[in-house]
């Protein structure tokens, strides 16, 4: 028993904060929501700073137990618990610093700058319909595709889009499906507690073995909830421009086919326009979205129906429930 | 029952996109929230 691997990590570690901060000081620019989320991404490495200190007085104090193994055993790993926490909050902040210097070598550009500043404005307005706290930073960074990298303990979020998209803002309605992931994240308890019993309730209609129902539960709760809740926050945003824009980026043969934590394209377009159905939406509204999805739809050779675990049924369910989520 | 919910953006801005939508041009950058969907429906994709 040795505390030396403990030593050598947290070494490691600070090591690596130090290059962090380095990192940041560099990416640190005249943009003032990249200066603000540096700044508290800084606050976050200090604060890793303080507890790698503590770490070091309690791996001092372990040879003084070693006599009493369990014990000793027990503060080991608990440290170790700890220092692999650190460990994965600076390989986000690593992402975090790829995405900024993204972000800043597109802005060397002029137009990609305005750009830029045009599809920050444009988050921060729709965050504003959305209710969601003002003290949230929201920011836009280029990457390989749309997505979204919540930091909610810094109430830090990032959205990102392919940077062949920045001069596209057409598909920027693609990033209010990035801020319902947001929605998501802040309301989850409430909507799980909600929606995922109906959901349950619905699978055993249709699913015979118990623990294909778990399993399925546990997809809705951990995955296609989500992006069910985050396409009807975009389109209560967008309306049938989001839908439009969704077929063109999902670029989908297969529409009723399931990829992973990505419920089928039919039952993602059949959950806005139910949704949009149901709340009172203008009857010319609710035809254009119609139009666009059976335009696309009919067109397509599959026919194959949505399975069983994400039927009509409970994506219409999910639908209804999620209309009495009063922050849309 | 209908009163608790909150009636959303799309639906409360819809006639103002569908002006945005036919004089695009005339429209400050204040109203993203209905230019950028008005470019993507109409195909319009000038005046930004």
């Amino acid at each position: 028993m040795s505390e030396r691997h403990l030593f050598g990590i947290i070494d490691d570690l600070r090591s690596d904060i130090a290059s962090l901060k380095e990192f940041f000081r560099i990416a640190r620019s005249g943009d003032l929501k990249t200066s603000e989320l540096v700044s508290r991404l800084e606050y976050v490495l200090s604060e890793v700073e303080s507890d790698l200190d503590l770490r070091v007085r309690l791996c001092k104090y372990l040879p003084s137990i070693k006599r009493r193994r369990v014990a000793y055993k027990e503060l080991y790993t608990r440290i170790l618990f700890n220092l692999r926490q650190h460990r994965q909050s600076i390989y986000l902040l690593y992402m975090v610093y790829e995405l900024i210097s993204l972000r800043e070598k597109a802005r060397e550009n002029v137009t990609y700058r305005r750009f830029l500043d045009l599809a920050d404005k444009y988050v921060d307005s729709l965050t504003e319909a959305l209710n969601m706290p003002t003290d949230l930073l929201i920011i836009v960074a280029p990457q390989s595709e749309y997505a979204s990298l919540p930091i909610l303990s810094k109430r830090a979020f990032i959205v990102m889009l392919p940077p062949t998209n920045l001069a596209k803002p057409w598909k920027w309605v693609l990033l209010s499906h990035e801020l319902g992931h947001l929605y998501f994240q802040y309301y989850r308890e409430r909507i799980l507690i909600r929606i995922l019993p109906a959901i349950e309730e619905e699978l055993r209609d249709v699913v015979r073995d118990e623990e294909q129902v778990k399993g399925y539960v546990s997809l809705w709760g951990e995955y296609w909830l989500q992006e069910i809740v985050s396409d009807i926050v975009a389109v209560s945003l967008c309306g049938p421009a989001y839908l439009k824009m969704l077929i063109t980026e999902a670029t989908e043969p297969k529409p009723a086919q399931v990829y992973g934590a990505h419920p089928p394209l039919d039952a993602r377009a059949l959950a806005q326009m139910t949704y949009m159905k149901f709340t009172g939406a203008p009857d010319e509204l609710m035809l254009i979205m119609e139009r666009v999805w059976r335009e696309f739809r009919n067109g397509v050779l599959e026919m194959d129906s949505l399975p069983d675990y994400l039927n009509e049924e409970i994506v219409r369910r999910v639908s209804w429930l999620t209309l009495f989520e009063s922050h849309l | 029952m209908v009163d608790f919910i909150r009636k959303p953006f799309i639906v409360i801005a819809w006639d103002d996109l569908k002006k945005v939508m036919k004089s695009p041009p005339k429209v400050k950058e204040e109203d993203l929230r209905l230019i950028i969907p008005a470019m993507a429906l109409s195909d319009v994709h000038t005046g930004l």
